[in-house]
């Protein structure tokens, strides 16, 4: 039953404890997503682009 | 110039190289994907890869993050031939490497990872109280819901562990004998805790985070178990002057400048449990108000 | 003896008539009564056993009510004796490491922004806020989202005239063409083109208004959101103008668009000269607590304040008008709010 991983050789009591989480690639995108793009000036692909922490202007 | 070793994906390194623009300071980023080819010019060593060059003098400090230096590595046709260039290459990458790190550096490579069994030895020789822990490959010796199982090694996450799935592997209670036997496993008593303190070491000093996990059943026995809809209270903490004297012990005998460290609150006794040289931070920057990321940037 | 303490990323404002309980960690505030504020303030200073040792019995009902109350909230924590002394309070620095943090123009070309791009990067703007008075095609949006792209701009908010053409479809095509525009506001819209849902990467908003510059600078509690950085910088400096710059459609560099004092024109004078004029910074470090009414108010550190549009009453030995914000219709004094005048 712990060995439902279907391995020949013995693994350690940690798998009977594993919890199995389903990938949520299908996760619904919204305003609130973090998306990451190119950065050239940092070096990176992964740049995460954030909302302001306050409201920038304040017209409606 | 200071050198990051670091890959792509890394959030921590952005935000520090965003405070090495503030205060001036020049850097060379290298990926986790660049391979180098080690060259000479006028008397002097640089390395080159697809994106860098970086000459051996000029590096003043290093923080090692993530990735590592890969090199070029030429084969030949001559098995001999072929043998012998191994030999030579291995010593010049191992001679370049090791000029690095004799550089002022935050971290290293070569001790980026380490192991967690060999720790729990040391800090209980640096004086740190550390839950009885022992290894076994069957539960003959385990106390049923007074002991917990955790990984001796490996992250906590095991991807794509079935077609669709991911596994998380978190610190355990064990809640009833097992039959049969099984791979060596690591077993620790099971502590009654008030709450778990995350430290941040640099160079001597140390910032420190309490986290309340005990009062949400989710977070009670592995705080990683993140509750994001409440999360645990995370506030400033400060480890007495004689924990954080056994901290710098350890962190010396152990080779390391800086780590973070994991710790657990009972009664009045602080149970150090384990050390991550290049763990994440950034939530024990943030929640607590510490500008670790500036820590490092002025520290380079 | 058991000691009540507050943990110490909760922020307790008090105003006239009651306070603010600004959780910095779960980005919460909630409004409660004064009693409590003095409640806590004895419970700093004392056990809980000998605090409330000085109250009748019903008294000490509430009072222990009330702890159970900021337990449950997990607004503090229980210690036996001493331990207390290990946890620290939060230290209420702001530090930022970008030398100017956000920028407003009011576009009339977009060209504007090749003039400037350089001098955004190299001073780490994080966020553009654009106020359109023409109406702005597909490309022209696409025009803006593209020419910051790789750098280290963090999010562009767009303000521009509705027109016939922006439909479900135009708003998809943006949703999938850009990657840092995170809000659109279309004013002077008479009839919303479709529901709007929150599928999209950033938020759009229709509205019947005829928004003009001269609309900003309104308080509501709306935009009394709760985060740590924000608090932090309020606590700091003046919630709107530290680290802003600004644009106006002729060109002249200002703090806001809508602030008196120009510090040269794009024409001829970079965003780095404007900002090192003497008077640039001046009002930066204005904090609400040294605002008129303002200082009094319970919101002071989760509002954005306004020193363009003020009631004109006040102003310091410096120069600095420290007048109350003319948008605000509140008055911490009665703890109601109130339609505010458009005429001073």
């Amino acid at each position: 039953m712990r060995n439902n991983f279907k391995e020949k050789h013995k693994l350690p009591l940690t798998f009977q404890y594993i919890e199995m989480i389903k990938n949520k690639s299908n996760k619904k995108k919204n305003s609130n997503t973090v998306f990451y793009t190119k950065c050239t000036k940092y070096e990176t692909d992964f740049y995460a682009i954030e909302k302001p922490i306050k409201p920038l202007v304040r017209m409606l | 110039m200071i050198l990051i070793i670091s890959n792509k994906k890394d959030q921590t390194t952005v935000e520090v190289i965003k405070w090495l623009y503030r205060m001036n300071k020049q850097f060379i980023r290298v990926h986790e994907d660049e391979v180098f080819e080690i060259k000479t010019e006028s008397k002097k060593v640089f390395l080159e890869s697809q994106r860098n060059t970086l000459f051996l003098d000029d590096i003043k400090s290093v923080w090692y993050r993530r990735g590592g230096i890969r090199f070029k590595h030429f084969r030949y046709e001559n098995d001999s031939i072929d043998e012998h260039m191994y030999e030579i290459q291995h010593w010049l990458q191992d001679y370049v490497l090791k000029t690095l790190e004799s550089k002022k550096h935050i971290n290293k490579q070569s001790n980026s990872q380490i192991n967690k069994l060999w720790v729990l030895e040391k800090a209980i020789q640096a004086g740190l109280d550390v839950p009885e822990y022992f290894l076994a490959e069957n539960t003959d010796e385990v106390i049923v819901n007074k002991t917990i199982v955790k990984p001796i090694a490996g992250s906590s996450v095991l991807e794509t562990l079935k077609k669709d799935s991911y596994g998380m592997m978190y610190t355990s209670i064990v809640e009833k004998p097992e039959k049969d036997s099984f791979f060596i496993s690591f077993f620790q008593k099971k502590i009654e805790k008030d709450f778990e303190i995350r430290t941040f070491y640099l160079n001597g000093k140390t910032w420190s985070m309490a986290i309340f996990s005990q009062n949400d059943e989710q977070t009670k026995v592995d705080f990683r178990k993140y509750n994001d809809e409440n999360p645990n209270r995370n506030v400033r903490y400060k480890l007495p002057k004689n924990i954080e004297e056994k901290v710098h012990i350890l962190m010396q005998t152990l080779d390391l400048n800086c780590g973070s460290l994991d710790f657990m609150k009972s009664g009045n006794k602080y149970y150090f449990l384990e050390i991550n040289p290049v763990g994440q931070f950034g939530n024990v920057s943030a929640d607590c108000n510490y500008f670790l990321e500036r820590e490092i940037a002025l520290q380079l | 003896m058991t000691y009540f303490n507050i943990f110490s990323n909760i922020l307790i404002t008090k105003g006239v008539g009651r306070i603010l309980i600004s959780d910095l960690q779960r980005n919460v505030s909630e409004l409660y009564p004064l009693e409590l504020y003095d409640l806590t303030e004895e419970l700093k200073k004392d056990s809980i056993q000998n605090v409330l040792k000085n109250y009748d019995a019903a008294s000490k009902e509430i009072l222990q009510e009330y702890i159970d109350f900021l337990l449950e909230k997990e607004y503090g924590f229980i210690t036996q004796n001493d331990w207390a002394r290990n946890f620290p309070l939060l230290e209420y620095e702001y530090n930022d490491y970008s030398i100017l943090s956000n920028i407003f123009i009011e576009l009339e070309d977009i060209d504007i922004l090749d003039k400037i791009k350089e001098s955004m990067e190299s001073l780490e703007i994080k966020h553009l806020v654009i106020y359109s008075k023409n109406q702005l095609s597909f490309e022209q949006f696409l025009k803006i989202d593209h020419k910051f792209e790789n750098s280290p701009l963090e999010g562009i908010e767009i303000f521009s005239p509705f027109h016939t053409f922006i439909n479900e479809d135009f708003i998809q095509n943006l949703n999938e063409n850009t990657s840092r525009i995170y809000n659109m506001v279309f004013y002077g819209c008479k009839k919303v083109p479709f529901r709007v849902k929150d599928t999209f990467r950033f938020t759009i908003n229709f509205t019947q208004q005829d928004l003009q510059i001269s609309s900003c600078g309104k308080v509501n509690l709306d935009y009394f959101g709760t985060n740590l950085p924000k608090v932090l910088e309020s606590i700091n400096h003046n919630s709107c103008l530290h680290k802003k710059i600004s644009i106006d459609v002729k060109g002249n560099i200002r703090n806001c668009p809508s602030m008196p004092q120009s510090f040269g024109n794009i024409k001829d004078t970079k965003l780095e000269e404007a900002l090192h004029h003497k008077h640039f910074k001046k009002y930066w470090n204005l904090t609400k607590d040294k605002i008129e009414v303002c200082k009094d108010c319970e919101f002071r550190y989760i509002c954005t304040d306004c020193r363009a549009y003020t009631e004109r009453t006040h102003e310091n030995e410096k120069g600095l008008d420290t007048s109350k914000p003319l948008k605000c219709g509140y008055d911490p004094y009665t703890g109601e709010w109130e339609e505010w005048s458009t005429n001073p």
